[in-house]
């Protein structure tokens, strides 16, 4: 009781008195007394006192029941009704004020006790109801989600500002409409009606949650994307009281989700497709690769044939060679033994057709040696087998094989050697071979006059070489012709014109044996003067196929 | 000059060529047709050099060649090829084999008396040319 602010109003001064006495005997701290209306709204302003004692019967402007009304609306102050008479008129008029007490007068000091005590109570309890009210539904207004709140009935008790903004109701509509009203929602798929949820929770009594899509029909007709639940409200018991139903807009999450899963989906259809891609392309690689196993495999079984083939060749070239030579001993070894006259003397008709015997013979040898060498030499399989050799006695003896040949057509063979002994490191059958194909075309190719073979040695790029020349006074190559000396099976035009015998392929296979000792055969030529064949070789190198 | 010369040769005409010439110069000529026969003449007659063909029916030239220079005795007689084997390098396998000398088929007359002379004179191993140079 100490401590509490107490402020009368009555207008007549000795019972204002009288009460503020009564007060103050009973331990209250001393009442403020205001004498009208007006100055009771004034000290309620001024002093907020805890309880008022108003007179309902008061003079002036303003009687009892509106100054109490003011005062409750302004200060929220509790109200105590002091009064001697109560008429229903004034009663009912009174009880619209929400007083928290009526003592008739007259009184005891105990009834204003008593109606103090209740006031301060009930004030103070309500006070604190309205704090919690306040608390409650300022958290409410306050965060980013919608809130509705129902009574039990369904009815809409509160609405916070996100869901007036998401309904498009003002809080000043939707209170005290059914929520069904202000909260339409359908399915977004299928465009129905769904539940309500406060209905829902009411039911169940439980927290549900809204089915996904749910879309909420605002009031003006947008269409919202939501997602939330609803709770119920209970009382001290344990009985429904409400609905507290929360809810947010979902648009811009579900958009983001969307484009997300959108994004996802066109990742993984990549993803597949990619898989596809790779997929086909290994299918691909796969068919290849065995394509190309299948490709390697005949082309070994084709090279295993080709081996074999090449040494059916080898052997055919090795057999042709011999089976032709061993006639041509009998024929060149026989003319011969008759030509030394071994068997009795013979007439001069005799020995030339003799002679005429073995230069053919020996031509046709040059011929098939040509032919079979050139084979060999195609097939890339000469073994070259280098040892020093004597160039003069190599010379010496193609003048003893050629000689014959040359002075049967009127023309000499010469040399023209120096005195020193030169020894050139090469294939012997190779070297003899160039040389007597180049005297014989000499000798070929010469009318008359004479064919002359050179020996020299001399150093070229800090290398010894030696060169071999085979001059002839014969026809000569025109300019125009050189191009196509070495190039197998030809002859020069006038060469084929002058009707010479030969396969052409002389020159050719000059050069190729040549190149394969590692040396080179030159031409020079004056047409209509004669014709200088030249080979060259490095005195001493390494071999191709050592 | 003279001497006892070996020839084993298969071929009836190159035989009979190789014999008249060497009998026309003064040498004695033994000869066999084929590589066993010409090893036991070797082996039963006195003889200074041995003309071997390389393509033989049976023993070919190879083997008779491997099979004289074996011989302690019989090694040491001169052992010439005279062959129709003349592609390049067979000169060079014929040497390889053993034997002393080679001569390719066709032979030219003069100059293989020639060759053989010169054979016998050094009484030993040479690496005397072909009858044609090649």
């Amino acid at each position: 009781m100490a401590g509490i602010k107490i402020l009368i109003v009555e207008d007549e001064g000795i019972q204002a008195l009288d009460i503020q006495h009564s007060l103050v005997s009973m331990g209250y701290p001393e009442p403020v007394i205001a004498f009208s209306g007006q100055e009771a709204v004034e000290k309620a302003g001024e002093l907020r006192p805890d309880v008022v004692f108003m007179d309902i019967m008061l003079h002036g402007e303003m009687d009892g029941v509106t100054t109490a009304e003011r005062i409750r609306d302004q200060f929220g102050i509790p109200i105590i009704y002091l009064t001697a008479y109560a008429n229903d008129d004034i009663v009912q008029r009174a009880k619209k004020t929400h007083p928290y007490g009526y003592i008739v007068k007259p009184f005891k000091e105990k009834d204003l006790h008593v109606a103090i005590e209740i006031a301060f109570y009930k004030h103070s309890m309500e006070k604190k109801l309205r704090d919690s009210y306040e608390w409650f539904a300022t958290t409410l207004r306050s965060i980013g989600d919608a809130a509705i709140a129902t009574d039990k009935n369904g009815i809409i008790t509160f609405m916070n500002p996100v869901a007036e903004t998401l309904t498009g109701w003002k809080v000043g509509e939707g209170l005290n409409k059914r929520l069904s009203d202000v909260f339409r929602i359908i399915n977004r798929d299928t465009r129905r009606t769904v539940e309500n949820p406060a209905e829902k929770v009411l039911r169940e009594g439980a927290v549900v949650g809204l089915a996904n899509h749910t879309v909420l029909i605002s009031k003006d007709g947008k269409e919202i994307l939501i997602d939330d639940s609803a709770a119920t409200i209970k009382d001290d018991r344990g009985d429904v009281i409400g609905v507290i139903l929360v809810f947010r807009d979902v648009t811009e999450r579900e958009r983001a989700a969307e484009q997300l899963q959108r994004a996802h989906d066109e990742l993984e259809k990549r993803v597949a497709e990619r898989t596809a891609d790779l997929e086909a392309v290994n299918c691909q690689l796969k068919k290849e690769i065995e394509q190309r196993r299948l490709a390697e495999e005949r082309l070994r079984e084709k090279n295993i044939e080709l081996e074999k083939a090449n040494q059916a060749k080898d052997k055919f070239l090795a057999n042709m060679s011999h089976e032709l030579r061993t006639p041509l001993n009998a024929i060149i070894g026989f003319t011969g033994t008759l030509l030394m006259r071994l068997p009795g003397p013979l007439t001069v008709e005799q020995e030339n057709q003799l002679r005429n015997i073995s230069i053919s013979a020996n031509h046709l040898l040059l011929i098939i040696n040509d032919i079979l060498d050139l084979a060999k030499i195609e097939s890339g399989k000469v073994d070259l087998y280098p040892e020093p050799i004597s160039c003069q006695s190599v010379i010496k003896e193609i003048i003893d094989t050629l000689g014959h040949t040359a002075s049967s057509k009127g023309i000499r063979l010469g040399c023209d050697l120096p005195g020193e002994d030169m020894t050139v490191c090469t294939d012997r059958r190779a070297l003899s071979q160039i040389l007597i194909n180049l005297v014989s075309n000499a000798i070929k190719f010469t009318q008359k006059g004479e064919v002359t073979i050179k020996l020299r040695r001399y150093i070229d790029n800090g290398s010894n070489r030696i060169e071999f020349s085979v001059s002839d006074t014969g026809m000569g190559i025109r300019e125009e012709d050189r191009e196509r000396l070495y190039l197998a099976f030809e002859q020069a035009e006038q060469a084929a014109c002058y009707c010479h015998e030969g396969t052409g392929l002389g020159l050719y296979l000059n050069r190729k044996m040549a190149d394969m000792l590692g040396g080179s055969i030159e031409c020079q030529s004056e047409y209509g003067k004669g014709s200088t064949f030249t080979l060259v070789l490095d005195e001493r190198r390494e071999l191709e196929g050592e | 000059m003279g001497g006892r010369i070996l020839v084993i040769e298969d071929n009836p005409i190159n035989l009979e060529l190789i014999t008249y010439l060497l009998k026309a110069f003064d040498y004695t000529v033994l000869t066999a047709t084929n590589g066993n026969e010409g090893i036991e003449l070797a082996h039963s007659q006195r003889v200074d050099l041995i003309i071997c063909d390389v393509h033989l029916p049976g023993m070919d030239g190879y083997q008779v060649a491997r099979r004289l220079k074996e011989h302690p005795v019989l090694g040491n007689i001169p052992l010439v090829a005279v062959t129709a084997l003349a592609m390049m390098g067979d000169r060079e396998k014929v040497l390889a084999a053993g034997f002393n000398s080679y001569i390719s088929k066709p032979i030219i007359p003069e100059k293989f008396i020639k060759q053989i002379e010169e054979v016998m004179r050094n009484k030993c191993p040479g690496t005397s040319q072909g009858g044609a140079i090649y």
